[in-house]
């Protein structure tokens, strides 16, 4: 399912609609969403396709969490079928320390991300969906194990202190 | 097999130990409903989904929870003749501002617009755009209502009147 480094081409639909969503989500100050590339060749017309592919968003910690006064980078890598299909968002590995998100991996359980996917939502509103589940965690679908225990246990202040103490080994 | 994707999303997060992060009595509840949904699914699958009678009482026997996850994630998608078969809209019926919610573009921007409208939520999409949609999916990308519920009921409608009616507003 992923596209990195290997050729994709997008079509004009495709095409068409991620040029939309750049100039939406530069006219916007509330999300840090930008091309990983940077903003070179993005915005001129035609030669934007490659820089369009690879989206890095970079999340505050909400402040009411365990995660406040860090930030995370959030990579969306966008596919070839996009509307169709969603974005694939990860987290880098080893960087998250959260129930819904694979820590050696950065792979986020999220249902909009997977069979709840449609077409309507767009770059933005999946990283705001992102760092929505920062702030309201899942237990029922873990894909980090130690944290679900402990969150389900209602073992809160060793759920803090798990949090903190990963965010503090990078 | 799509039906079940959101229980596989939570099941594919158990490659380490299954006792592990879930109590004995949750697991417990799990594979019972594990085991009901599967036998609905053969149960459906035996008599055939094109029966509305039969799903219309299978899903009154599911519980509500189940119910709407069970409705959308059935079978891969609407039948062509189903796509082909949904009503236009026509081009001065569309407000100049109104877009396709999966492309995002104006549909008064394309000067000949092939514009349908889904049977009962009304959302409107670019043909194109629904149709690829639609061949996958059988949920209506704003509202998620399971579009192919109607597909009888679209049948027995006769489509070539309400176009005549429609007609008759150009010249009023």
């Amino acid at each position: 399912m992923v596209m990195s480094g290997v050729e994709c081409n997008f079509t004009w639909a495709t095409m068409s609609r991620l040029m939309k969503e750049y100039r939406a989500i530069r006219a916007q100050k509330e999300v840090a969403l930008r091309p990983s590339g940077g903003e070179s060749g993005a915005g001129a017309d035609g030669d934007g396709e490659d820089s369009l592919r690879a989206w890095t968003a970079t999340l505050e910690g909400p402040a009411d969490s365990p995660y406040a006064g860090a930030s995370f980078a959030l990579d969306l890598e966008v596919p070839a079928t996009y509307p169709l299909a969603p974005p694939v968002a990860r987290f880098r590995p080893r960087a998250m320390p959260h129930v819904n998100v694979n820590y050696e991996t950065g792979e986020i359980c999220l249902d909009i991300l997977k069979g709840e996917w449609s077409p309507v939502y767009n770059l933005l509103y999946v990283v705001q969906a992102v760092q929505r589940l920062l702030r309201e965690p899942n237990p029922d679908s873990p894909l980090n194990l130690e944290l679900g225990v402990i969150m389900r246990e209602g073992d809160l202040a060793a759920y803090r202190g798990l949090i903190r103490y990963y965010i503090q080994q990078q | 097999m799509r039906q079940f994707v959101a229980t596989t999303v939570t099941e594919e997060h158990n490659t380490g130990d299954p006792a592990q992060g879930r109590s004995a009595g949750n697991a417990a509840g799990n594979t019972a409903h594990r085991e009901t949904r599967s036998e609905f699914q053969s149960l459906y699958g035996a008599l055939g989904p094109q029966d509305p009678a039969l799903v219309a009482l299978l899903t009154a026997l599911l519980p509500e929870s189940l119910r709407e996850q069970w409705s959308e994630k059935q079978g891969d998608g609407c039948s062509q003749e189903f796509i082909d078969s949904l009503p236009r809209v026509a081009a001065h019926k569309l407000a100049p501002d109104e877009l396709c919610a999966v492309c995002f573009e104006h549909f008064r921007d394309d000067e000949h617009p092939l514009v349908v409208q889904l049977p009962r939520c009304r959302h409107r999409f670019d043909l194109q755009c629904i149709a690829v949609w639609l061949a996958a999916n059988r949920t209506c990308p704003v509202c998620r209502d399971n579009v192919c519920d109607h597909q009888d009921r679209l049948k027995d409608l006769d489509t070539s009147q309400a176009e005549l009616q429609e007609d008759w507003g150009m010249y009023g």
